[in-house]
Order: structure tokens, then C-alpha cells, then sequence
């Protein structure tokens, strides 16, 4: 009954809502450095749960699968076609396996290349609204994974990790609207920033008018930044245009596509050599 | 709308929110929250959309990479408004729910921004266009997700009433 009438009483309700909000948003931006503890509470609740109903869910998968391999040992002919359907899947889980085989050896062929200390960790999840694009992968403060860490793939740079919990870390992509890595066109040294704009590409910013720059550049991080090792692949130019100010408009498509990425490489220990932007490291 | 069925639609919404984008990234321009939180509100009134678009705005806010708040601040104003309209107006044909469906993400769109700018150092400024293409896909979307939910239940209604009652 209570409730009834709090529903029917939307104005105090809709100002109790936008004052929880408010407080809410203050106690994180007066947080005067590292992770905001409400917003650690949070995240790492809902990763919690988020671990574990994937896990429930595999289980569940499990049980019906038993369940129909249950029903199918009765009958000769739906055991037969649940044979099929059983080597059929094998022969599925086998390309699977081979093609997480072949990343795998990509994945450590980059290890072996890169001059960095890094760990691998699955892509769990993936979200995104209001121009914030962020992926959950399955390491967390537990494997070692802090705030900044700097994530890469075999195709090149993915993001950082902008929020670690126990067992599971929330990473922001490049392409996040509030995301910013230290560039350089590998071709002619052009430095700048690029930033995310919560669409699907990229901006080079700061880039001086007089600087050399062409459509299809390769643009890679200059590690400037402490985050973002130095030499790998961020994407490549699409849009070369006259910008605001001395500045050019430029716009990347980045060189990693999360939906195609399985596994990503954590970089747990940047080197961090000042100046050194040696050739990017190709997949 | 019952609690029930409005919590697994909030549910659901919040699951496809974080689980779409990973098969396809243009995914995430769409607010499959906000589309839930206005259809509850467009059935139930401004109190439930406040509620619904607190809880399952503080949700989501978790799972993304901004401050804590802003998005459920966003949410909450435009389950108010979808339901404050609602309770208006007869909100019959489909366009009329675009329309509704259109503001509250515009609203949704415009406070995130603002609060954005307010709290955050964006690298970027905010892209009218893309915010725009945004609400009107997460409009389309949400009138076209009622539109199939109302299509399923005459069908099954239909279904019913020709099969009759059983001996």
C-alpha cells in the first residue's frame, strides 16, 4: 500500500531520486585521487554478479546439455542423430579450439615482440551508452591488474584499464569520449593526441597545419603519456582536413575491432623510454 | 505493468545493454535501459519511471566507464517526463510513442552532456549529430521493440481464443 502511494506521489519521488543522484555524482568528483570508493563498491558488485551469472549460466548450459543426452540414450535413432549432432559440435569446438590456438600463438608471438611485461585475459563483456565504450575482461586485482594498466591485441592498442576489481577489470577503449593517447604518425613523426569521440573513429588532435600527414598513415602511440607503451598501432588515417585554429582535422579508424577480439595482452609493467618510438609492432 | 514484469524487463535491458555491444559495437549507440524505463513508464506513470530509471540507471552507470550517477540522473528525468506525458495524452499510434520515446533520450542526452562537461575532462566535445543519430535509434528502437511485443501478444491472444478452453 505504501508503495502504491510513493508511486503516486511522483514530484517528491523525482526530487528524492535527482538529490540521491547529485550526492551520488559529488562524493565522486570530491574524491581527491585515486578510485572513488562508491564507484569501486559499485563496479565491483555488478562485476561480481556479472561473474557470476556467466558461471551460472555454464552451468545451466551444462545441465540441459546432460539433460538431452539424458533423453537421447532411450531412442537408437535420436541417439544416432544426437551422436551426429555430438561430433558435429566436437568438430565445431575443435575449430574453435584451433582458431583460440592460432590467436594464442599470435598473442605470444607479440609477447616474445613486445618490450613489455604483460599478461593475457578473455574479453567477459562489452558496454556502452552515451559515448562511453568500455570492455570487462576476466583479470583483476587479484592477477595483478591496477588502474592504467595499458591494453593491447595482436592488431594493436585496445585501451586502458580504468577501473580493476577483485577478479575482473573494467577497461575504456580509445574510443571512449573521454579517452586520450599520446600519437605519432609513423611515417613523418607528426606528433599529437588522439582521442575518442564515442563513435566508431578516432581524432589526431594538436597536429601543427604544416605537418606532414596523408590519408592511410599508420598513426602509433608515441608513449609520452605513461600509460600507453611506445610503437603500437592505434590505426590508420581516414580524414585529413583543415581544422580549428593552426590545427589539422584528422580522423582514424582504429586497428582494433573489440567485437573480432577474443583475448587481449594486459601490460602490467610499462617501459617507459622517453624518445623511443621505434617502428610499430605489426601483428 | 506489474513490479514483476518490469523488473525482467529492466533486467533483460540491462543485459542486452552489456552483452550486444560485443557483437556488434554500433550496438552501443542504442540505450536499451532508457528504451525500457520509458516503455515501464509509459504504462505504469512518472512514479514508476523514476524508480525504474534510478535502479537500473545506477546500474548501468556501474557497468560504464563515467562517474557514477550521471547516466541514472538521466534516466530518472526521462522516465518523470515519459510518464508525466503519458498520463496526458493518448498515446495510441506509433508515432506519437516515437515522439515520446525521442524526447526522453534527447532529455537523457542532454543531461549526461551537461553533467559531462560539468565533471569530466572530455577529450572530445559532444557530437550534436552523433547524439541525435543516438536518440533517434534508441526512438525507432523502442517504438519497433513495442510494436513486435504488442504484435506477439495479439497472436497470442488470437492463438487462444481459436484453440478455446480444454475439456
Amino acid at each position: 500500500m505504501a508503495r502504491v502511494e510513493l508511486l503516486q506521489r511522483p514530484l517528491p519521488l523525482l526530487a528524492a531520486a535527482v538529490l540521491l543522484h547529485l550526492s551520488i555524482i559529488s562524493a565522486q568528483v570530491t574524491t581527491s585521487s585515486g578510485l572513488p570508493l562508491v564507484q569501486a563498491v559499485a563496479f565491483g558488485a555488478v562485476a561480481e554478479m556479472q561473474r557470476l551469472v556467466m558461471a551460472t549460466g555454464g552451468a545451466v548450459a551444462d545441465a540441459w546439455q546432460g539433460y538431452v543426452a539424458l533423453r537421447g540414450a532411450h531412442e537408437d535413432n535420436r541417439r544416432l542423430r544426437g551422436a551426429v549432432q555430438q561430433l558435429e559440435l566436437r568438430l565445431q569446438e575443435e575449430r574453435a579450439l584451433a582458431q583460440q590456438a592460432a590467436e594464442l600463438r599470435r598473442l605470444l608471438d607479440l609477447k616474445a615482440m613486445a618490450p613489455v611485461a604483460t599478461t593475457a585475459a578473455d574479453i567477459i563483456g562489452a558496454s556502452g551508452t552515451s559515448g562511453y565504450r568500455a570492455i570487462l575482461i576476466n583479470k583483476g586485482r587479484q592477477d595483478g591488474i591496477d588502474a592504467d594498466m595499458a591494453i593491447l591485441s595482436t592488431a594493436g592498442v585496445v585501451g586502458r584499464v580504468a577501473q580493476p576489481g577483485l577478479h575482473t577489470a573494467k577497461v575504456q577503449l580509445l574510443m571512449d569520449r573521454t579517452a586520450a593517447i599520446g600519437a605519432l604518425v609513423e611515417r613523418s613523426r607528426a606528433q599529437g593526441v588522439v582521442a575518442g569521440t564515442g563513435d566508431q573513429l578516432l581524432q589526431l588532435q594538436y597536429v601543427s597545419g604544416l605537418a606532414d600527414v596523408r590519408q592511410g598513415d599508420v598513426v602509433v602511440s608515441s608513449g609520452i603519456d605513461g600509460v600507453y607503451p611506445p610503437g603500437f598501432v592505434i590505426g590508420t588515417v581516414v580524414l585529413v582536413d583543415r581544422g580549428p585554429a593552426s590545427y589539422r582535422e584528422i580522423r582514424i579508424r582504429p586497428a582494433v575491432d573489440v567485437t573480432q577480439v577474443g583475448q587481449v595482452l594486459v601490460v602490467t609493467e610499462p617501459t617507459r623510454r622517453a624518445g623511443d618510438t621505434a617502428g610499430a609492432v605489426q601483428p | 505493468m506489474t513490479p514483476t514484469r518490469a523488473t525482467v524487463l529492466l533486467v533483460l535491458a540491462v543485459a542486452a545493454q552489456n552483452s550486444l555491444p560485443r557483437m556488434a559495437l554500433w550496438l552501443s549507440g542504442l540505450d536499451f535501459v532508457l528504451m525500457a524505463v520509458v516503455a515501464v513508464a509509459l504504462r505504469s506513470g512518472p512514479g514508476a519511471g523514476v524508480v525504474a530509471g534510478t535502479v537500473a540507471g545506477l546500474v548501468q552507470d556501474a557497468f560504464g566507464t563515467g562517474l557514477l550517477g550521471i547516466g541514472a540522473l538521466g534516466q530518472t528525468v526521462a522516465g518523470f517526463a515519459a510518464g508525466a506525458v503519458a498520463g496526458q495524452f493518448i498515446l495510441g499510434s506509433p508515432l506519437a510513442r516515437l515522439a515520446i520515446y525521442l524526447g526522453a533520450s534527447l532529455i537523457h542526452g542532454l543531461i549526461v552532456a551537461v553533467f559531462l562537461g560539468l565533471t569530466t575532462d572530455a577529450a572530445s566535445p559532444v557530437s550534436v549529430t552523433l547524439a541525435v543519430a543516438e536518440a533517434l535509434g534508441t526512438a525507432a528502437g523502442g517504438v519497433t521493440s513495442e510494436q513486435v511485443a504488442e504484435w506477439w501478444r495479439l497472436t497470442w491472444l488470437r492463438r487462444a481464443h481459436r484453440t478455446g478452453p480444454r475439456a
